[in-house]
């Protein structure tokens, strides 16, 4: 074992080298500048002890950059991997990870796209984030268990009408001013300079939820939508059914239902006093 | 099958770990497999939430298999206050889990409640062995379970250390009173990168203590190996692992591949491989 004149004191050698491992500038060019540091690493040649801490620089970048990556892959699809490395060295260095899991490394990614210059560029770009950020979380949340719809049959018209819905906690409403559905579908296709950019804005409305194996989204028309948002509010049946826009009609409704409860998005009817779940 | 007591809770010979490119494999064909490794934090779900679709997974093939759950986040070497919030998520997993061993790497992970999401080892002096050791042992305490502690890969050491790496695992089992989890690649990877013997690593580590093994490959940059998980297990580490099951006996082994991962069958061969190995060593010692 070497000697050292003054061994630094552990919480120092922790946050000393945690600002050079995770330098933008990279963790040589951070050691350079930071002598102290780099006199507290054994000298063992023929690697130099620069070398040997940009081991643990360059796998920290490489680390965050492929967990950001799989989350956004539509994202990264758009911008391509020079634009994308960009973007993320810019993202870590404004919110570094301070989760134990890495799943909650692009939390803020979203909102940060929004304020980037890369938006100016490409203004669909955070509604594409939002989307993936919203899938993800929909793949990470619990379901609930599955309603049998034969159980409806046995409410009572009353019943029924005070009846409140309750969704798939994993069930997710966006309105994205772009229609980036295509482009989230599109994400592990090859990339493709024809089908990477959306043109002019359009208001998409679209449900995010999971089933029993992987992610679902769906585009409904803003009816649907907005029946869907009273519904999640807690709104009851009969005041939703009796509350709709003049151009929706029953049958209408009566389908989005049926679909809402054939995809696992309704998972109890709870009326006054009973409660009615798989 | 029913959650609780008729779960199986043992989980001896060459395990595998459970990654999201086998699951539907798995789940399907319930292949042979004494048990499966699985990472804690993937299991966890988001800030908020619980474990969604990955947990559903990894209960249903608990339904069939022993599982060892293997943090690397714990961050049991940090000089920040224990992470309470990540200790009561894990606690509530272990419950729904009843996994048979629950390990974390020796090493620390963050600082300044930031997280590097690497395995950054500590000077191996008095210091640390204290901190540490009191980390370990509030870490049992609050989660009611015995842990594994894993050396780690290194890449560099501290020049105030005063110990070996062995000495300093080793003292620290002993004040934790915990057990260890001896990587034998690790032990390699950075034998090869500091210049010690490895076979000085093996014989200063308590037997007794020594509840599980891994095995993996690392990546070579011109005789400077990297902990890369994404080839087989090397020769001069069979070797190792051979000293290992000599010294240590038959101890539950872990095939860890995270990067390119082969085909689940290729996965298979890796572990009947360590089982030959071990078998050859016990064949010889008898």
């Amino acid at each position: 074992m070497q000697s050292s004149p003054r061994p630094p004191k552990l919480k120092l050698l922790q946050d000393s080298l945690y600002r050079v491992l995770t330098d933008s500038r990279g963790a040589r060019a951070a050691a350079r500048a930071q002598p102290a540091v780099v006199s507290w690493i054994s000298d063992a040649p023929p690697i130099d002890r620069e070398t040997r801490l940009s081991v643990y620089g360059d796998a920290y970048f490489l680390r965050l950059l492929e967990a950001l990556t799989s989350d956004h892959l539509a994202v990264r699809r758009t911008l391509g991997e020079r634009d994308f490395r960009t973007l993320a060295a810019e993202y870590f260095a404004r919110h570094p990870p301070a989760s134990p899991s890495l799943a909650n490394l692009g939390e803020h990614f979203p909102a940060f796209i929004a304020a980037h210059r890369l938006s100016g560029r490409w203004p669909f770009l955070s509604d594409l984030a939002y989307l993936e950020r919203a899938a993800l979380t929909a793949l990470l949340t619990d379901r609930l268990a599955a309603l049998d719809p034969a159980t409806l049959t046995g409410l009572t018209p009353d019943a029924w009408g005070r009846s409140r819905l309750v969704f798939d906690p994993t069930l997710q409403l966006q309105a994205p001013g772009w229609p980036v559905e295509r482009l989230w579908r599109a994400r592990e296709e090859p990339l493709d300079a024809r089908n990477r950019s959306l043109r002019r804005p359009r208001v998409q409305r679209l449900i995010i939820w999971r089933d029993e194996v992987w992610v679902r989204v769906r585009e409904v028309s803003s009816a649907e939508a907005t029946l869907l948002k009273r519904a999640l509010d807690g709104v009851r049946m009969a005041e939703l059914l009796a509350r709709q826009d003049a151009s929706t009609r029953p049958k209408e409704v009566r389908q989005w239902f049926a679909l809402w409860v054939k995809d696992g998005l309704v998972k109890q009817v709870v009326a006054p006093g009973t409660s009615i779940q798989a | 099958m029913a959650r609780g007591a008729s779960l199986v809770t043992t989980a001896d010979g060459v395990g595998l770990g459970l990654r999201p490119v086998h699951y539907e494999h798995v789940l399907n064909s319930r292949p042979v497999v004494p048990w499966f490794e699985a990472i804690s934090e993937n299991y966890m779900g988001l800030r908020a939430g619980a474990g969604g679709r990955p947990l559903e997974v990894l209960l249903k093939v608990r339904a069939d298999y022993p599982v060892s759950l293997h943090g690397v986040s714990m961050n049991l070497g940090s000089t920040d206050p224990l992470n309470r919030a990540y200790l009561a998520r894990l606690k509530d997993l272990i419950a729904k889990v009843e996994p048979a061993r629950i390990s974390d790497h020796l090493c620390w992970t963050g600082v300044g409640g930031r997280n590097t999401h690497d395995l950054l080892p500590l000077p191996y002096d008095e210091a640390s062995v204290d901190h540490v050791a009191a980390r370990v042992r509030q870490t049992q305490d609050l989660l009611g379970r015995r842990l594994l502690i894993e050396n780690v890969s290194s890449y560099v050491t501290y020049a105030h250390s005063t110990m070996p790496e062995w000495e300093f695992l080793a003292e620290i089992a002993k004040r934790a009173d915990c057990d260890i989890l001896l990587d034998i690649n690790n032990i390699h990877v950075s034998a090869t990168n500091h210049g010690f013997d490895a076979r000085d690593y093996l014989a200063g580590i308590p037997a007794a203590r020594v509840r599980e093994m891994h095995l993996a490959g690392y990546s070579s940059h011109d005789g400077f190996l990297i902990d890369t998980h994404d080839h087989p297990v090397s020769d001069p580490v069979w070797d190792l692992y051979a000293q290992a099951v000599r010294r240590f006996g038959p101890t539950p082994t872990l095939i860890e591949w995270d990067e390119n991962i082969p085909p689940f069958d290729r996965l298979r061969a890796e572990a009947s491989r360590a089982e030959e190995v071990r078998d050859a060593v016990i064949a010889t010692a008898a």
